[in-house]
């Protein structure tokens, strides 16, 4: 099983004296099952079939370690929505994640495109489990590019 | 030695006398059905427990709680503690699977011998589950496409990132990496423990831990974070930053030298 999501172009803000820069992915959702996701930075060709760690736009990964299904009673997989001020006990276990992907090289390589950036992400699962998962496997709330100088 | 501090050696063949102690352990221990044994331990991780730390918030401290590496660190002791209690000396062997990018050989036959092989799989019964759970762990290593295991070049650039909060976000997401390669009951947070080549591979995310802190020390984490409890252990995230403190430490090999039997020479008369 294998997702093509794609994000931009915007204006990536980067330039050459950079450091360090990072892919970072808000509030991923892993109440889904496991997977890794590939990330190709203006590659409008990347595609199911030609995918690949060699691929010069590849700027990186990151996997998530899901929870497959929910195996409690009614309500045991809602993420609790409010807190109560005596209650600090640990977050619900499927608090959305944050992932980073450091990309800095690939972007270095990139900035030479101009000023935009397009953001290609490549998602799999294992195909058995896959197929008894309904929805899409990448589910984020944010996305942000960030560089260090 | 019995009480002594431990070293905690590559995972070998079946036939490594420290892989022996380790088999004797964990068949002693999945035979145990009260929370004494395996069973119950795994089940702090997911079902029916659900105590592992990997994205929860806290609300002691408005940081982003990195409790995923105490949490853990925590967790092997208490299952190294648990099958001490069984076999004398005993401690965990790590899957160096930079070395070694296979199910490691110890852990692959589902028979040693005659015997069924304790490393192979595990029964997971949670009748508490909805519905209930009861199946042997599986696993489905490499069918996730483009998924692959850690390599030594990323690990040795990982050790060189000197920043606490970064260290940690990327050797967990090794650590997820490698859950989705091994893949079947390991693939889900729910069941993942019950299999043992989870254990195996922690003490691996714990030993690269433990080689950055040995390069780096204990700064960088937050001192929000110390006083953090990693439940159900009784210990917090400040307990868990020596290994010396909690009976181990990591080596290559460690090869048992017998006592003389005879002494020849050194007579003083």
């Amino acid at each position: 099983m294998v997702e093509i999501h794609v994000f931009g172009p915007f204006p990536h803000g980067a330039d050459a004296m950079m450091s360090r820069a990072d892919l970072e992915f808000y509030g991923v959702n892993h109440f889904r099952p496991s997977f890794v996701a590939h990330v190709f930075f203006n590659d409008p060709d990347v595609s199911e079939d030609n995918w690949t760690d060699v691929r010069p736009s590849r700027a990186g990964r990151f996997a998530i370690f899901g929870h497959q299904t929910c195996v409690g009673d009614e309500g045991h997989c809602e993420v609790p929505v409010t807190s109560r001020r005596f209650d600090d006990r640990p977050s619900h276990p499927l608090t959305r994640a944050f992932k980073r992907v450091i990309v800095t090289e690939t972007l270095k390589r990139c900035l030479a495109d101009g000023p935009d950036l397009t953001v290609t992400v490549v998602v799999s699962c294992d195909p058995e489990i896959g197929m008894q998962f309904e929805g899409s496997l990448l589910d984020i709330r944010g996305l942000q590019l960030t560089t260090f100088g | 030695m019995a009480g002594s501090m431990v070293y905690r050696l590559p995972v070998s063949d079946a036939t490594a006398p420290h892989m022996v102690t380790f088999i004797q352990a964990m068949k002693a221990s999945e035979a145990i059905s009260d929370n004494r044994g395996y069973s119950h331990i795994a089940g702090f991780h997911g079902a029916p427990d659900w105590y592992c730390w990997h994205h929860q918030q806290s609300r002691r401290t408005p940081l982003q709680a990195r409790l995923f590496l105490p949490w853990h660190r925590a967790y092997l002791w208490w299952l190294e503690q648990s099958l001490q209690d069984l076999v004398a000396g005993v401690a965990l062997p790590y899957w160096d699977w930079t070395a070694q990018p296979t199910i490691p050989g110890a852990f692959a036959p589902r028979r040693l011998g005659t015997a069924a092989n304790p490393l192979f799989s595990t029964q997971v019964l949670i009748p508490s589950a909805s519905p209930p759970i009861r199946h042997r762990t599986v696993r489905r290593a490499g069918r996730t496409p483009g998924v692959a295991l850690p390599t030594a070049p990323e690990i040795t650039d990982l050790l060189n990132d000197s920043d606490w909060a970064s260290f940690s976000d990327r050797l967990e997401d090794f650590h997820d990496q490698v859950h989705v390669w091994v893949g079947g009951d390991m693939g889900d947070i729910t069941t993942a423990a019950y299999d043992p080549v989870f254990f195996a591979h922690h003490n691996m995310i714990d030993r690269v831990w433990y080689l950055w802190q040995v390069k780096h020390g204990n700064g960088g984490i937050p001192a929000d974070l110390l006083a953090e409890p990693l439940m159900p252990f009784n210990k917090t995230t400040a307990d868990v930053l020596d290994v010396q403190r909690l009976g181990y430490e990591y080596a290559a090999s460690a090869a048992p030298i017998s006592m003389p039997t005879t002494i020849r020479g050194g007579s003083h008369g």
